[in-house]
């Protein structure tokens, strides 16, 4: 069975952000809405300093808490693993960003804008649907382009390839043979969420 | 994966506890008020008196508004109660939704019949009692390691009847509606309010020794950091201390002191109910993702 996920080198991650900046033109997310964000962090004293860098995103869980605590039902995880939010159903309570140990959900409040006297935050047309305001939104793996058999754009861009997109339902798949031969590791498993995004060294 | 991460730190773009921003001032003023609602109506049904009830109903309706107020889409409102088998959010609309239904039956039709007069005031406790714990287990359903305490709820439940309580005795007292009743919901409120010292006490303990080193953190937030003040001197001090005192004194009391001391008493307890959830929610943090 299809379940899509993702795997994330952050050996071959240098956090420029690339994905970041395409994610949001891809999606036109307003000010303070980052689907996709690289996390840094440093480590050490001087001068053995180490910085890291932690792409993030929705992790489209196998155990989606923020399905569970949603109490429309605008949350749903589909057939092939990827966790959706359906925009005519939420409420904007914001159970799902509390119940989200990941903090990868952002709740859309009004209509900010890069750009002055614009309704549109990009000043192109959206190749998806416009985010509404009022409700809670995340990444859906580019649903749009999944079901149209191409990449998430945040992989297709990543100028190190560090983003990798397939099944991980399938052992044969370039994911499942990088998370065997890398010993990919979900974020939080301990909290039983089954993330279907690993993260290589 | 041998990373290890810093202290806290807010910025969303760094690897840190992050504090919770979601839920702050109006979910807190929404639990505390329905919490008291229920609370109250939860005393009108055990002590029969019917003319709490209004007061009780009045809180919850105003709780219901600024709920609204905090929804990003406050016309799909009644959405939220689709999904009662996991979502406490639906389960809580459903309780509020039933208890003000039968608060407004009992309102409009009074019932004389002994074991319907009963079976209404047992429903109402009921449901009252569901609504309390709600207030709290709302807030047990997240990633938060600080609220994920069954604690949680059992402290709303007891700070949400002792302020129901606090509140009713404010208006028997002031109304003199009934001597003997009033000198039990004394007893009741001193009982009430050592069992919400004990378990603040108990909830400070389970967040000073839990595994979860945010847990930790979000107690030391409780005890010594910025919300030392609303926690320690709002919800324990005005919430338990100062209530505690005014209604012992007032149990001492035989003139006409009383109802002011347990007026004071009231106000004390709905502004530290407010404080206990303010401070709790500003506690929560996040844990560090790596």
């Amino acid at each position: 069975m299809t379940r899509y996920g993702m795997v994330i080198d952050l050996a071959a991650c240098n956090a420029c952000n690339t994905c970041t900046v395409t994610c949001k033109v891809k999606n036109g997310t307003p000010p303070g809405v980052h689907w996709r964000r690289v996390l840094e962090d440093e480590v050490g004293v001087y001068p053995s300093v180490r910085r890291l860098f932690l792409p993030l995103a929705c992790m489209h869980c196998g155990t989606p808490p923020c399905e569970t605590t949603c109490p429309t039902g605008a949350t749903q995880k589909r057939e092939d693993g990827i966790v959706t939010i359906d925009y005519d159903l939420c409420v904007g309570c914001q159970a799902c960003v509390v119940a989200c140990p990941y903090g990868v959900r952002f709740f859309h409040e009004d209509r900010r804008s890069y750009f002055a006297d614009r309704g549109s935050p990009v000043p192109w047309p959206l190749e998806g649907q416009a985010l509404p305001e009022g409700v809670v939104s995340k990444c859906d793996l580019c649903l749009d382009r999944v079901l149209d058999g191409r990449q998430p754009a945040c992989v297709e861009n990543c100028p190190t390839s560090a983003l990798h997109f397939g099944d991980l339902g399938d052992p044969r798949s370039g994911v499942c043979l990088l998370i065997a031969a890398r010993k990919g590791r979900q974020l939080f498993r301990e909290k039983g969420t089954d993330p279907s995004v690993y993260y290589v060294d | 994966m041998t990373l290890t991460a810093k202290g806290a730190g807010t910025d969303e773009l760094v690897i840190a506890a992050r504090p919770q921003r979601s839920w702050g001032l109006p979910v807190a003023l929404d639990l505390s008020l329905q919490g008291a609602g229920a609370g109250l109506i939860a005393v009108a049904a055990l002590f029969d008196l019917g003319s709490l009830l209004l007061g009780g109903l009045l809180a919850i309706m105003l709780s219901v508004a600024l709920l609204m107020g905090h929804l990003g889409r406050p016309e799909r409102f009644w959405r939220a109660a689709s999904r009662p088998r996991t979502s406490w959010i639906s389960r809580g609309v459903l309780l509020v939704g039933a208890l003000v239904a039968v608060s407004v039956f009992a309102l409009l039709a009074p019932i004389a019949g002994s074991v319907a007069a009963v079976a209404v005031r047992t429903t109402l406790l009921v449901l009252a009692a569901l609504v309390m714990v709600y207030t709290g287990a709302v807030t047990s359903a997240s990633a938060i390691p600080a609220w994920n305490s069954g604690l949680v709820p059992l402290l709303a439940f007891a700070y949400s009847l002792a302020t129901g309580t606090g509140a009713a005795l404010a208006v028997v007292a002031a109304t003199s509606t009934g001597g003997e009743k009033l000198m039990l919901l004394q007893e009741a409120q001193l009982l009430l309010l050592a069992a919400c010292f004990l378990v603040v006490l108990g909830y400070l303990w389970s967040l000073a020794f839990s595994s979860s080193r945010t847990a930790r953190q979000s107690g030391r937030l409780l005890v010594r950091g910025r919300l030392a003040l609303p926690f320690l001197g709002g919800a324990l001090l005005l919430g338990v201390v100062v209530p505690f005192g005014l209604t012992a004194y007032a149990v001492a009391l035989t003139g006409g002191g009383i109802a002011l001391a347990l007026a004071l008493s009231g106000a004390a307890r709905l502004a530290g109910d407010f404080a206990l959830r303010f401070s709790l929610l500003r506690a929560g943090l996040y844990e560090p993702l790596l």
